[in-house]
């Protein structure tokens, strides 16, 4: 049900940023889930030992191939980059809702063996289809054939999302005879799998047309995608630690129970250290609500300037160092007086 | 066959990477081109009513001195409720 209530709580969130918050939570939402589920996968990989030793070749080759495609791309071709990345998160996310998809049929044990191949088109078509016609993502694709020299019209356009509405329509009806077709072989249906695939789906459709901002989107589809995987992330190493029934290592210590803190501010401490390193304000944790770099204006009368970004990121950690010392600074007028009788003895 | 399989997608990825690089760098004038200068009124033709494209029309009129009629598109385009960074 987690899963399942997931989407909805991410749109409440989208809706309620866009009714009441500035464009900074999409960075806010950006840093305090998107930033710690990419920092989850390196969690996993090179804590599990086992996992390190399964995918060390594609582990390192990958390292050295995306870190040498990303300073050429910096260096040469900044579009392409920008194209790629894209193009590759967009498959990423469909991958995954195509996973937990899968991952629902094989507890169940439903589906019949041509189930996965059935599910990945939909995944495909369904996802394609979002990208190919809402008003969001056609502008990212129409964009890219300007620069690539393909004049594309109005009309063109018109006329490829009214074939992608009706391919999907299409292999919609084929899908449920396939779904019937394996209920009649004696293969089990898990409507759980559907029921996820439905709320997820409709999340996206709807975030993607009912608003052609950005920041409705960000904020619903980092929450659904990056909530998700680290939750996901997080049983998965508890499951394989239990199963392995080793004690030490960082990993098998942070999934023991009771430790889902230290978890939770091992990836926010990664964001932080993400945003330093950016050279961006810290004040970005805050929703809009915290803006240190705003409190100052220009005074022209007086020849200064609004404070800048660096003295902001400057006076929050400043902040962030002397506020937890308040309480030590309270603590310490009450419990150091000489004239206190039971303190006395101690001193 | 087994190294393919693991490296298939890394292999198209990079495939598609150097295929769109060769072409922006062949075509470092893509971005201004007489086409891609089309591609705003595609967009106007298609979504007529997004923030985006009202407030670009609003600029558009502030550059031309028409004022009242910039504002009217300004309030459109909030309106929407549309917020971006």
């Amino acid at each position: 049900m987690w899963f399942i209530g997931l989407p909805f709580i991410a749109l409440a969130f989208a809706l309620a940023g866009q009714a009441w918050m500035s464009a900074v939570a999409v960075a806010s939402v950006a840093l305090w889930i998107d930033a710690p589920h990419r920092f989850v996968t390196l969690v996993r990989v090179y804590g599990i030992s086992e996992d390190r030793r399964r995918f060390w070749n594609q582990l390192l080759f990958g390292l050295i191939a995306i870190s040498a495609m990303i300073a050429g791309g910096l260096w040469y071709a900044p579009l392409t980059l920008v194209l790629v990345s894209t193009m590759w998160n967009h498959q990423h996310q469909l991958m995954q809702l195509h996973g937990f998809a899968r991952i629902y049929d094989f507890k169940a044990k439903a589906g019949a063996p041509s189930t996965g191949h059935w599910d990945l088109t939909l995944a495909w078509l369904f996802y394609g289809n979002l990208f190919l016609t809402s008003p969001l993502f056609s502008r990212f694709w129409i964009r890219e054939l300007y620069r690539f020299e393909i004049p594309i019209t109005a009309g063109d356009v018109r006329t490829i999302q009214l074939v992608s509405w009706m391919i999907v329509a299409s292999f919609s009806v084929a899908y449920v005879a396939h779904v019937i077709k394996s209920l009649a072989s004696g293969y089990g249906l898990n409507p759980i799998k559907y029921l996820f695939l439905i709320c997820n789906y409709s999340v996206l459709y709807y975030v993607c047309w009912q608003s052609s901002s950005i920041l409705v989107y960000g904020i619903a589809n980092v929450i659904m995608h990056g909530v998700q995987y680290i939750v996901f992330v997080y049983l998965y190493m508890q499951r394989s630690s239990e199963r392995s029934g080793k004690r030490q290592g960082v990993v098998n210590w942070l999934v023991r129970p009771g430790h889902v803190a230290a978890y939770l501010l091992l990836l926010v401490g990664y964001s932080v250290l993400f945003q330093v390193l950016a050279g961006r304000p810290l004040d970005e944790f805050g929703f809009g609500v915290v803006r240190l770099a705003n409190e100052y204006d220009a005074v022209p009368e007086a020849k200064l300037g609004a404070m800048s970004i660096v003295t902001g990121r400057e006076l929050f950690l400043f902040t962030l160092l002397n506020v937890p010392g308040m309480l030590h600074v309270y603590y310490d007028s009450f419990i150091w007086k000489v004239r206190d009788r039971s303190g006395q003895k101690g001193l | 066959m087994r190294t393919f399989v693991q490296f298939r997608l890394l292999g198209v990825v990079l495939l598609l990477a150097a295929v769109a690089a060769t072409w922006e760098l062949s075509h470092p004038e893509s971005e201004t081109s007489p086409a891609a200068r089309q591609y705003p009124y595609v967009m106007r033709e298609l979504y007529p009513n997004s923030a985006r494209i009202l407030y670009t029309e609003g600029v558009s009129l502030v550059l031309d001195g028409n004022l009242p009629a910039a504002r009217q598109k300004f309030e459109a385009a909030l309106a929407t409720g549309d917020k971006t960074i």
